[in-house]
């Protein structure tokens, strides 16, 4: 049932100046985990003189941190390769504890408790996410620019709008409460043109992914990039550099199964 | 004794002048007070001091391994020993740092304990400290200032030297270096605690650094220099875990050091203390650490804790409920002191309002039976007076475990407060490890 994957994502971050020591970390480099093995890969980065390390962290992520020293106004990654997708290879490994516990950006509120108690118990730990997440895709709107990266769960809940990174963190909350380890990925399901954000949930032994934004089942068609407890654990880039610049920033992204 | 008092103002002026300041950095705050000095040290005889030392090392080892377990296996939480939610929930953990493994295996280098000598003569450990511990520069450089203006002292009273602090610093950091210098990490000429980074430094023969003369390449720390960059082998950092590199941690730090994490990642850098080790020394693990020793160590724990009460557990929920009246309770969410509460000094409707809050949320309180401890003199306006003391003792971890023999002792200047923590204002004394 597997399926192959090739992926291309070229960024582009433009600055209004000069800037110097531009210190940067990309998770871009998709997970190499045993339902989804990276078949190759090539990451380049302009300028030429960026010095690079690649790395895992903790949650097992591969990333590539990097240093450009000298002053440039462009900053470009590019990224292709293929990955293999098989959700029937997926590891049986005990999640980590970590992911049974609140962080940072999904912490209980009062109302995310309310909100809580107001979904049914009932079934197996994957239908009671199951409906967790049902209950997110119908309370919530689709609404671009209503939050930002650092919006916890709480703070999304009560606006009851967001993007796919709030519907995830509202959704990983949840499945904390209701005792059901979860976490946070970043991502591209084929045929997006820009990186997503579901949810993977503990269940029967194995991680389930579901997509509370799409109201679906995230599966092989899903790249998956990095995941953690939440956003902060794993944005797909970061970066500090000295010098007072606007940036812009240009992506493309694509993946498609063959 | 009498020359030390003489020379009390002239003492407190030079540290005034040195820019002596007590700074306590917790939860991301500095407290910045004067930090009077009272002349009359505290002295503890060798015997003393070494039955005190044989538990501080004991207990080091343990927390040790105890932060080794908790990133790796986590065996102690699947013994049943500790419970998880005590790991994961406490503020000191840090997910980030599953798996990482520091040189030779350090986590707590350098660990500040603080304890109380009881009446009964017995120490009881009040907190242990292993994040940034600071204030080892006190009574070093007070001790110095002492012997400038009454070297007899130190002649008639046979002292351990304490002014081998540098070396055994110095000493920690080479032990753990992965290759190339060792460097003092501050925060900046701002901070609180500057004074003390910059001493201890000149003291160590390593150089101070802020986070602008630090860079990570190739997944290794480099010092500039006017010439080529230097590779940085042990970074003493005095920096916060959440503010040492924004790309890892907190994205808005300024005073961080961009891949700072990779780089220790990587293997190629002693971070002093390791990331993460804050996990050991929050107020519901402590609880815990005779259990720690015995589960780690196979040995029975040397030194006392206070009695403590986990209203978490049922059975010590009914006594907390029963003996509010003289307990101390303590949120473990807060630090500093200001989040002690007397039970004996609430209204009865409060009793019953803090009662509630155990019960809603009982992973969140510790509590503790009032240790009743022994009273120093400090003098005051030319006479003596008799007040609440403790002592912090520094313990540097490197291939042995070393008690530094001296350590700062902190008084309350309130006659009527149990509570010694600088940051609720207080002074502090020399302590004396006599040679007999």
């Amino acid at each position: 049932m597997g399926c192959e994957l090739s992926f291309y994502f070229d960024v582009r971050l433009a600055f209004s100046a000069p800037v110097t020591e531009h210190n940067f970390l990309l998770r871009c480099i998709p997970a190499d985990a045993p339902e989804q093995r990276i078949l190759s890969y090539t990451l380049s980065i302009l300028p030429r003189s960026a010095a690079t390390g690649i790395g895992e962290d903790a949650f097992g992520n591969r990333y590539c941190s990097g240093r450009i020293e000298s002053a440039h106004d462009e900053f470009r990654y590019t990224l292709q390769g293929t990955a293999y997708r098989d959700d029937t290879m997926r590891s049986k490994a005990d999640p980590p504890g970590f992911y049974r516990y609140p962080s940072p950006l999904t912490r209980p509120t009062g109302e995310l408790r309310a909100f809580f108690e107001s979904v049914p118990q009932g079934g197996s730990p994957l239908e009671y996410a199951a409906g967790l997440s049902a209950r997110v895709h119908e309370h919530f709107s689709y609404a671009p620019g209503s939050t930002a990266v650092s919006t916890t769960a709480g703070e999304a809940l009560a606006l009851s709008k967001g993007v796919c990174q709030d519907y995830a963190h509202v959704f990983i909350a949840l499945c904390r409460m209701a005792g059901i380890p979860a976490r946070y990925v970043s991502g591209l399901p084929v045929g997006e043109g820009a990186s997503h954000a579901w949810a993977e949930v503990w269940a029967d032994g194995l991680w389930h992914g579901i997509d509370p934004t799409r109201g679906c089942a995230a599966r092989e068609g899903y790249l998956k990039l990095c995941v953690g407890r939440d956003y902060s654990d794993c944005p797909l880039e970061r970066g500090v550099f000295s010098g007072s610049a606007m940036q812009t920033q240009a992506v493309f992204m694509k993946v498609t199964d063959q | 004794m009498q020359e030390l008092l003489n020379h009390s103002n002239e003492i407190n002026e030079q540290l005034a002048r040195y820019g002596v300041k007590f700074g306590i950095y917790k939860d991301g705050a500095f407290n910045e007070r004067l930090f009077p000095f009272d002349p009359i040290p505290r002295q503890i005889s060798q015997g003393d001091f070494k039955a005190l030392e044989a538990g501080l090392v004991q207990r080091v080892r343990a927390l040790n391994a105890f932060i080794h377990d908790i990133y790796h296996e986590k065996h102690i939480i699947r013994d049943g020993v500790v419970p998880e939610e005590f790991v994961y929930r406490s503020p000191g953990y840090l997910a980030q740092c599953e798996g990482a493994t520091p040189p030779k295996l350090v986590y707590s280098h350098i660990s500040g304990i603080d304890l109380v000598l009881g009446k009964d003569n017995e120490w009881y450990i009040l907190e242990d400290n292993l994040r940034i511990p600071s204030g080892a520069s006190y009574p070093l450089i007070a001790r110095t200032l002492c012997r400038r203006c009454s070297p007899e002292t130190f002649q008639k009273n046979k002292v351990a030297d304490n002014r081998n602090y540098g070396m055994l610093l110095k000493r920690t950091m080479d032990y753990v270096n992965a290759g190339g210098i060792n460097v003092v990490f501050t925060p900046g000429r701002y901070n609180a605690a500057y004074f003390e980074h910059s001493y201890l430094a000149e003291q160590s023969g390593a150089v101070l650094a802020e986070s602008g003369d630090l860079f990570v390449e190739n997944r290794v720390l480099y010092y500039r220099t006017d010439r080529d960059p230097v590779r940085v082998g042990a970074l003493y950092r005095r920096v916060s875990d959440d503010y040492i590199d924004p790309l890892f941690f907190e994205p808005s730090s300024l005073i961080g050091i961009p891949n700072l994490m990779d780089a220790y990642m990587a293997g190629n850098v002693a971070v002093i203390n390791a990331p993460g080790n804050g996990v050991a020394d929050d107020k519901g693990i402590y609880y815990f650490v005779p259990k720690m020793i015995s589960y780690y160590l196979q040995e029975e724990a040397l030194l006392k804790n206070a009695p403590t009460y986990l209203p978490y557990f049922a059975a010590d929920m009914s006594y907390v409920m029963a003996n509010l009246d003289h307990l101390v309770i303590k949120d473990v969410a807060e630090a500093g002191g200001y989040g002690v509460i007397f039970g004996e000094n609430l209204s009865l409707a409060q009793r019953e309002e803090l009662k509630k809050a155990i019960q809603l949320a009982p992973r969140r309180f510790i509590a503790q039976e009032v240790v009743d401890f022994q009273e120093m003199p400090v003098s005051e306006g030319g006479s003596l007076v008799e007040r609440k003391a403790d002592l912090r003792a520094f313990v540097l971890t490197g291939e042995d475990v070393t008690v530094w023999p001296s350590g700062l002792t902190r008084f309350s200047r309130d006659p009527d407060s149990f509570v010694v923590n600088s940051s609720q204002g207080g002074g502090f004394k020399d302590t004396w490890i006599l040679c007999q």
